[in-house]
């Protein structure tokens, strides 16, 4: 992983949240997950961008749904973590957890 | 997109049309000419059943629009689907405006000289109706202002949760205003030049406070 592709503290709540929501990972479970986790209320705006810079990165993949009566008759866009974003969030972690070893040393 | 569906909905299309101009002129007759002038009581009540006549088919109507606009015709790929959409979401929201307008006057007593009429009751009236929608202007603008990514999929996620989540915890009035709000935000986010255009507006608010402080 070069420095480009390190992810950022918003990047693995996105992929966490993503890890958590398995096949129902979509825009308004997405927000409400992140919401309740993390107490922060976030934008779609934000967690669409996001989820796109992770895309472009190969972290996940994404899929257009079926469009829903509560929805206007709009689809749902799907997202999955993909193998790459799993080894990103475990590298980040990993990450973390050195530089905690560090600080408590 | 399946040809009975396109078919249901040119038919749709076509009976909004054809009752836009019945519509319009009740609405006109009933704002312009106070009941209290009416001559006959005979012809009071002829009126008053014209229009809960017009009140039904006007229901009927928003029914078939409603279906429609679920019926996820949505396509923003092509532009005359856009236009057929956002006609249908107009006419959708006209219609319930008419509806609830026609159901105040049918559900009041009406005053002539020397008599009264009684209010009629109105079996399903629209007033309770359990699922407003998002404000249509809002909605709008999203598709305005989004890219065609963003549009197919971002309007539907506000929707989602203006319905399930922010209706129910904040009431119409707050779920409206945090719909708007949020409009903002998506579209501040997702499209640069309308981000721009707002700091740039908001950048020029604050020269003109500064500017009016210093003098």
């Amino acid at each position: 992983m070069d420095g480009n592709d390190r992810l950022g503290r918003f990047e693995e709540i996105v992929l966490l949240a993503l890890m958590r929501l398995r096949e129902n990972a979509y825009g308004v479970p997405i927000r409400r997950e992140i919401a309740e986790r993390t107490g922060r209320d976030v934008s779609f705006g934000a967690v669409y961008t996001t989820l796109e810079r992770l895309e472009r990165k190969g972290y996940v993949s994404s899929r257009m749904g079926e469009p829903t009566h509560e929805r206007g008759g709009r689809a749902k866009r799907y997202f999955r973590i993909e193998a790459g974003g799993i080894t990103a969030l475990n590298s980040s972690r990993d990450t973390i957890v050195r530089m905690g070893g560090l600080a408590h040393a | 997109m399946p040809d009975s569906r396109q078919t249901e909905i040119t038919e749709i299309l076509d009976m909004v049309r054809r009752l836009e101009s019945a519509r319009r002129v009740a609405r006109t007759w009933l704002r312009q000419t106070p009941i209290t002038r009416s001559r006959q009581f005979n012809q009071v009540v002829e009126v008053r059943d014209c229009l809960a006549e017009l009140r039904d088919c006007l229901v009927e109507l928003r029914d078939g629009a409603g279906r429609a606009i679920e019926m996820s015709f949505y396509d923003p790929d092509r532009w005359r689907n856009l236009f057929d959409y956002w006609r249908l979401k107009a006419a959708h929201h006209e219609l319930i405006k008419d509806i609830r307008f026609l159901e105040a006057e049918i559900s009041s007593s009406w005053h002539i000289p020397g008599k009264t009429l009684a209010p009629s009751p109105i079996a399903s009236p629209l007033v309770d109706e359990k699922h407003p929608s998002p404000p249509i202007g809002a909605c709008f603008l999203l598709d305005l202002l989004l890219s065609k990514a963003d549009r197919a999929v971002l309007p539907g996620d506000l929707e989602e949760e203006f319905t399930t989540s922010v209706l129910p915890r904040y009431g119409v009035r707050g779920a409206r205003f945090w719909f708007w709000t949020r409009t903002v935000s998506t579209i501040a986010t997702r499209n640069p030049i309308c981000r721009w255009v707002l700091v740039g507006g908001l950048v020029r608010i604050g020269e003109w406070i500064f500017r009016k402080i210093g003098s």
